[in-house]
């Protein structure tokens, strides 16, 4: 009996859900490379299962809700699990974000004009305030600077590129948030509460690469994902693969993993988009064959994909 | 259970989640109406939808925003109904800018209503006047805020499309002039008895279909789309009433087709039959009655 079947037959959720949990769990914390929580060596079933208690323990309320609006049969169920498991775990990866944050905002904002290092301020509590700003404080909820219209004037951060440094256009965005947020709060800001926000307002826990390592610099993070040689391997077959697909299967890729009725939507001239994408995943199959692709080549595809011309 | 060596505390967050969950309404209820928020299905498109107008027509149309549950996907065009806003007891974020009109059959399931809200309007003119809260700007390019809108974005794109009655301008028999009852029957995959209602404009093609015959006519799409027979108004407001909704849906799952295939194959059975009435009227609601009982049935 599926989790789903479970649910409705007996109209609450039981073996068959916590399984699914649980291994929604480990499939996420392998896919993202999770570290295990404090005090385990690695993300055994029991801890998974440890991990899936504290989850509804905390938000039973909130789980439940999403399998009541959202569970209509086997595979939303199983999606909705995924995803009510990843941003749990996201959630909880902020914490760490942010404690990595704080030590790049430090060397960031320690050379800006107008930033003043407040930590007397905390009785040794690191904390940043502006100029001007002199001894005062900032006492509220931190959720509420980031309501400052200023904010919104700030063009979004960019994907990292595979290669190159980029860091200083997207810094730049950081210290601009951090200097409308102070302002906005009139005084001083402990340094945790100031990377907590950014984190949140630029939804950082995604972007894992960006704070994957202590990073001063993004290019080494970059520039050590790959070889050259390796990207040129990629390159090559991902150029091999391009040759073997006509620009509609090229198009197709991009909307292989949504659901039938998106997917004829977005490409409205196929009719019949189901065998289509079929068809697509066999010849995908085939192509990359048992020996696999080398790294990087499916994202060489779907990067040509991605910048070809709109049918109209 | 025998999952762990720790039942009882397994069990104890088993309950915290199954206490919630069975203490939601399972009421049935069997209109829309402005303020309440649906979970809309179709196909394998599935929003919850606030619900802003029932619009006039026959069509059974109504004006409906996505809602998403939760706060940390709603950008700043979203406006955030807090927990105390319905009896669910979670904050929702509804989004004013993806309003879309779509057919009541897709409202699937009733899931709450929102207590001091009744309309967008009011919704807006709160957020507007510091009432309710925005969700957070989008300042990342892969930002989850953002991919969440371009989903619901699909989503209501898809519902709009359900149920949208191919009604024409009748002239589908004389476009297809020409073309034979084999080719039209091999081209669309159907008996040479269904290629023989197409032919002579007594039925309906859907949006597939138009797209495969435009390639034997040469013709656009849209063009054969509209050249359908004209649907009277008691036929679109009867197959697209929110009660047909079930129906649909239990013939989709009999037949193991799409709710869109399912509606299709139900439209142009209905339609086909009433050619066959008798006297001056027909009792489209009868008919389609009759159409479904039957079909589930049999």
């Amino acid at each position: 009996m599926s989790a789903f079947e479970e649910m409705r037959r007996d109209g609450r959720v039981g073996e068959q859900t916590v399984e699914l949990f649980v291994w929604s769990v480990s499939a996420a914390v392998r896919r993202h490379r999770y570290p295990p929580p404090t005090g385990s060596a690695a993300w055994t079933h029991a801890v998974c299962l440890e991990w899936v208690i504290d989850l509804f323990d905390k938000k039973g309320h909130d789980v439940a809700v999403r399998l009541f609006v959202h569970a209509v049969d086997q595979i939303s169920f199983a999606k909705l699990v995924r995803r009510t498991v990843e941003n749990e775990l996201k959630d909880q990866a902020k914490a760490t974000t942010a404690g990595k944050l704080r030590g790049r905002m430090r060397t960031l904002l320690g050379k800006e004009a107008g930033f003043v290092d407040a930590t007397s301020l905390f009785g040794g509590d690191p904390a940043w305030t502006l100029e001007g700003f002199g001894d005062a404080i900032y006492l509220g909820d931190w959720a509420d600077l980031l309501y400052a219209p200023a904010l919104k004037l700030i063009e979004p951060i960019r994907e990292l590129n595979t290669a190159g440094p980029t860091s200083k256009e997207n810094a730049d965005k950081l210290v601009t948030a951090a200097r409308v947020i102070l302002t906005e709060a009139g005084g001083a800001v402990r340094d945790q509460v100031l990377a907590t926000a950014l984190v949140k307002l630029f939804e950082l826990e995604v972007a894992e690469m960006f704070l994957g390592t202590d990073g001063n610099t993004m290019a080494a993070i970059e520039g050590s994902a790959r070889s050259p040689e390796q990207q040129v391997e990629a390159i090559e077959a991902g150029d091999r693969m391009i040759m073997e697909l006509s620009t509609d299967e090229l198009r197709g890729l991009l909307v292989l993993e949504e659901s039938d009725a998106v997917a004829a939507v977005l490409m409205p001239h196929i009719p019949n988009i189901q065998d289509f994408l079929e068809a697509l995943r066999v010849k995908l199959q085939n192509l990359i064959g048992t020996d696999g692709v080398p790294l990087g080549t499916l994202t060489h595809v779907l990067n040509y994909a991605r910048h070809l011309p709109d049918v109209h | 259970m025998n999952l762990h060596p720790f039942d009882s505390r397994l069990d104890a967050a088993l309950r915290n989640v199954n206490d919630s969950l069975t203490g939601f309404p399972t009421t049935t209820v069997s209109s829309a109406r402005p303020g309440q928020v649906w979970r809309a299905r179709w196909d394998d498109a599935l929003a919850l939808v606030f619900i802003d107008a029932i619009l006039d027509g026959a069509r059974n149309l109504v004006r409906v925003a996505p809602v998403s549950i939760g706060t940390d996907v709603a950008d700043d065009t979203a406006v955030i109904l807090p927990i105390e806003s319905s009896p669910l007891s979670v904050a929702m974020s509804v989004w004013p800018d993806l309003v879309t009109d779509i057919a009541e059959i897709v409202l699937e399931r009733w899931i709450t209503g929102v207590e001091t809200f009744a309309s967008l309007a009011e919704v807006t003119a709160a957020a507007n006047d510091g009432q309710l809260r925005r969700g957070l700007p989008v300042l990342n390019e892969l930002s989850p805020r953002h991919q969440e809108r371009l989903l619901l974005e699909l989503a209501m794109e898809v519902l709009s499309l359900a149920a949208d009655l191919p009604s024409g301008n009748g002239r589908l028999e004389a476009i297809l002039a020409g073309v034979s009852t084999a080719t039209v029957a091999g081209v669309l995959n159907v008996d040479s008895r269904v290629a023989l209602q197409i032919l002579r404009g007594l039925v309906f093609i859907d949006r597939q279909q138009a797209h495969l015959l435009a390639n034997v006519v040469d013709r656009d799409p849209r063009e054969l789309l509209d050249a359908n027979p004209a649907a009277p108004d008691e036929l679109l407001a009867t197959m697209t009433a929110l009660r047909r909704g079930a129906a649909i849906r239990a013939l989709a799952a009999k037949q193991q087709v799409s709710e869109s295939q399912a509606f299709s194959t139900a439209l142009r059975g209905v339609f086909a039959l009433a050619a066959r009435k008798e006297g001056t009227t027909t009792d489209w609601v009868g008919r389609a009655d009759s159409y479904f009982e039957v079909s589930l049935a049999s």
